[in-house]
């Protein structure tokens, strides 16, 4: 019988699969093991993560959406490595793949947290009530996400891409453990949470008519 | 080495597929079906707002639309950026 430890592996690279294209050449390999998903894909679910704490210095009485350009500033860089990427113009390397998947997710999901309001269910559910905006308004002038928020998640991302990279090729199999946790919370997030959230919701607001 | 726990003809991580018979005896393979539709359906709804709110501003809709369907995310941050003040209700 395969041990707990190759079942528990087994699973997480079935749930990566989903996601993930998984080629081992653009996967960290940590602990003897490659990690679930690839190293784009390690920094864009660890950045949901690392978003999803900075959503904590929020303000619900604001209105505002979290800055823009700061946003977009932050997603360009995958957007940009991505693209040019594909189109055979340039390889990228897994540490570029893994410091602009960061920022990418750092970015994206206190934005997509942001948006959770508009939908009808998330304000009814106690942890979000207390997270999300009272009133969203995306033409508002006062970020519900202040900018230095954000600019703690780049600081937060810089030291975590300074630990994965540094771990990499490492033997101990604790690590890998450590690195594959929050990839592995951020994937259940990210594939069964929030849709099904979103799922439920919409079927609520159509039900009530 | 321990039993193999892959069904015949499957290849590990490694080789980039892996077919767990375990998730596909809870039943877990169905959901996973549903999963892209629901981010499709998240997209076109998206979609349609972006849409709906280009047209109240007298934006080019369609073409937001499109630009949204085609890049997602970042075009819907580009639209937020650049969309321009609601028009307020026309008085005859």
């Amino acid at each position: 019988m395969p041990g707990i430890q190759e079942v528990l592996i087994e699973i997480l690279n079935s749930v990566g699969g989903l996601v993930c294209h998984q080629l081992p050449e653009r996967s960290f390999e940590i602990g003897g093991h490659l990690l679930c998903v690839c190293a784009r894909d390690t920094g864009i679910y660890i950045g949901i993560l690392v978003g999803l704490l900075l959503v904590v210095m929020g303000r619900r009485e604001r209105s505002g959406p979290p800055s823009l350009y700061l946003i977009l500033a932050m997603i360009l860089p995958l957007i940009l490595d991505g693209s040019t990427q594909a189109l055979g113009l340039r390889t990228s390397t897994n540490q570029l793949r893994l410091v602009t998947g960061l920022l990418f997710g750092t970015a994206i999901s206190p934005f997509l947290v942001y948006l959770l309001p508009l939908l009808p269910l998330p304000r009814r559910i106690p942890v979000l009530r207390s997270i999300v905006p009272s009133e969203p308004n995306l033409d508002g002038d006062d970020p519900w996400l202040p900018a230095h928020a954000l600019a703690v998640g780049i600081v937060i991302d810089v030291v975590l891409f300074l630990l994965i990279d540094s771990l990499a090729d490492s033997a101990d199999p604790v690590l890998y453990w450590i690195v594959s946790l929050p990839i592995a919370i951020s994937l259940i997030l990210t594939i069964f949470v929030v849709p099904a959230l979103v799922l439920v919701s919409f079927i609520d607001f159509y039900r009530r008519g | 080495m321990g039993q193999n726990i892959f069904r015949e003809g499957t290849v590990s991580r490694r080789g980039g597929i892996v077919q767990f018979e375990g998730l596909e005896f809870i039943g877990l393979s169905g959901i996973f079906c549903c999963i892209p539709l629901i981010w499709f359906i998240i997209g076109v709804l998206l979609c349609v707002w972006v849409y709906r709110d280009a047209q109240s501003r007298g934006m080019e809709a369609a073409l937001w639309l499109l630009i949204v369907l085609i890049t997602g995310i970042l075009g819907l941050i580009v639209y937020l950026i650049v969309r321009e003040e609601k028009k307020p209700p026309s008085s005859v």
